[in-house]
């Protein structure tokens, strides 16, 4: 008996020895659907107090950065992938690497720290980064020039792209009809990818993949740089369906289970990680809920691991509820702030 | 995401922290919960702990199998270029020692009494003591410590040297904390640059 207690005894000694805790913060991209699963879909309280001890909820504002890496298309896919999470001014400064140390690092990024990009893209980084000292040597672009893209916004161009005003309007708001996008404010980077993915059809477009053909890269850049400089009101709008609303919020900040929440990437209220995510804070119901089908019934490319997939996960209903939210987001905030 | 011993994480020290200086955690500091881990490399001191999770077999993400290890041999170094070492999660801070009042663009006057200090940790124990080497390490000399703040509180050292005539001196400080480690030497070499502690030194200019 004694002996049976005493192998009893060390067993459990000889478990608890491998017994370890994992400890843990929500990894940004929820790459664990356990821990996605955990979160439980609330809103924080401002306040939690317990034990004599009171935390408030905290709001900070994180410098922004617009800086993107340089050297036109060959960057379009480091611009695309790493800007997510890095400043291009942190990785320029990198040591001179090998090609298999930057294939090592790449490969930790998608692997180790689940960053949402194609293992296609590997390659086009990896050169990219090898090539980083030339690049950097040769970086005397021509700077874009907003003048230039306020006249083709007014006019359009030789070359036969339509004014974009007739849709998007001068200032960048389209019209209440939500049938076009706001374009006010929105980084240049994310929209003069658009229009190049509209031009290789990476994002069909009856209306705006000719007139996307007809603009040289300068043009794109200027017209670009023009509606990102633009700091444009938002228009009056109907009053939105209060529990639409509401639902939204709670799919926007909390997600679901296995299912990323839209402020993740978009930012706190949707108000965009530029470069390269774009806001979603007053952008129009219609559009929003528009081009979230369009990524359901695969008319846009372009985002093929992140909204492809989030988007699939969305029903009819839930896609109108986060439309009805980010909407009035901005009202939302200007009306409070009165 | 980082994995404990059991014993390790409920043996008194390790904690979760709301609170710094009486005041909720600053958000660069963890707000609203970060792990406490004296002793230990940051890595396990996570901030914005949200789950602690009870697993029943050794860790087996990235952060432990394959990113942040060292080499399993002393000071945790190896030969750059070298393989086929056995490597451990890297863990414990090792103890160091630094001068705050003095660099290598420092001139000192000839023949005078010149105060000199700095800082030290223990790394997992407490400072023991500190000493200073005028000579290239052949002799050692032990200076005065600030107040023990506890373990794994730093502590300021000082001491007064006598300038030599003319040329250079060159001074090394180093720590033994109080589980008896004592800095290395010789520069301690791994590819993640982990647990580099060798003595430090500063080359002084006599005027």
């Amino acid at each position: 008996m004694a002996t049976s207690a005493n192998a009893i005894a060390r067993g459990a000694i000889v478990a608890m020895g491998v017994i370890l805790l994992a400890i843990a913060t929500q990894a940004r991209w929820a790459g664990q659907p356990a821990l996605a699963a955990e979160a439980p879909p609330v809103a924080p309280a401002p306040v939690v107090a317990g034990g004599g001890v009171t935390l408030h909820s905290v709001a900070t504002n994180f410098p922004r950065s617009d800086s993107t890496f340089p050297g036109g298309r060959e960057a379009d896919v480091i611009n695309n992938d790493c800007l997510i999470c890095h400043s291009a001014g942190m990785v320029l400064d990198q040591a001179n690497l090998s090609r298999a140390a930057w294939q090592a690092e790449v490969e930790k990024m998608r692997d180790a720290f689940k960053a949402p990009f194609a293992a296609e893209d590997i390659p086009a980084i990896v050169d990219y980064l090898t090539n980083l000292k030339n690049v950097m040597s040769q970086n005397a672009r021509r700077q874009p020039d907003a003048k230039h893209g306020a006249v083709i916004v007014a006019q359009g161009t030789a070359a036969g792209a339509p004014p974009c005003a007739q849709c998007h309007a001068f200032n960048g708001l389209s019209d209440a009809s939500g049938a076009f996008p706001r374009l006010a404010g929105q980084s240049a980077f994310y929209l003069a990818g658009q229009l190049r993915d509209f031009a290789s059809g990476v994002r069909a477009s009856a209306l705006m993949s000719p007139i996307a053909k007809a603009l040289s890269p300068d043009d794109i850049a200027d017209v670009t740089a023009y509606f990102a400089g633009v700091d444009a009101p938002f228009l009056p709008l109907k009053a939105p369906n209060a529990a639409l609303v509401k639902h939204g919020e709670e799919l926007a900040k909390a997600g679901g289970p296995e299912r990323l929440h839209c402020d993740n990437c978009h930012g706190p209220g949707g108000s965009g990680e530029p470069p390269v995510i774009p806001y979603l804070a007053g952008q129009y119901a219609h559009y929003i809920a528009f081009t979230l089908q369009m990524w359901q019934e695969g008319f846009r490319k372009n985002s093929p691991d992140a909204m492809e997939v989030i988007a699939k996960t969305l029903d009819d209903e839930e896609i109108l509820a986060v439309a009805a939210y980010y909407q009035q987001v901005s009202s939302a905030l200007e009306a409070a702030a009165k | 995401m980082k994995p404990l011993a059991i014993d390790h994480a409920r043996d008194g020290e390790v904690m979760v922290a709301f609170q710094m200086n009486g005041e909720q955690l600053p958000l660069l500091n963890g707000f609203p919960v970060r792990l406490i881990v004296p002793g230990w490399y940051a890595d396990y001191w996570v901030k914005m702990l949200s789950n602690i999770e009870v697993l029943d077999a050794p860790d087996e993400n990235y952060f432990e199998k394959i990113g942040y290890r060292v080499p399993d041999t002393p000071h945790a170094s190896v030969k750059p270029g070298e393989t086929g070492f056995k490597t451990v999660p890297v863990s414990r801070l090792v103890p160091r020692s630094f001068f705050t009042n003095v660099t290598d663009t420092t001139t000192v006057k000839s023949g005078a009494a010149t105060p000199v200090r700095g800082i030290a940790f223990g790394g997992d124990g407490g400072v023991a003591q500190v000493e200073l080497s005028a000579d290239s390490g052949q002799s050692w000399q032990k200076t005065a410590l600030s107040r023990d703040e506890g373990t794994y509180s730093f502590r300021q050292w000082s001491t007064q040297i006598t300038v030599p005539p003319s040329g250079t001196l060159t001074l090394q400080v180093r720590c033994t904390n109080t589980k008896g480690e004592v800095q290395p030497a010789e520069p301690n070499w791994n590819g993640g640059g982990f647990m580099r502690n060798v003595i430090e030194r500063v080359q002084l200019t006599v005027a």
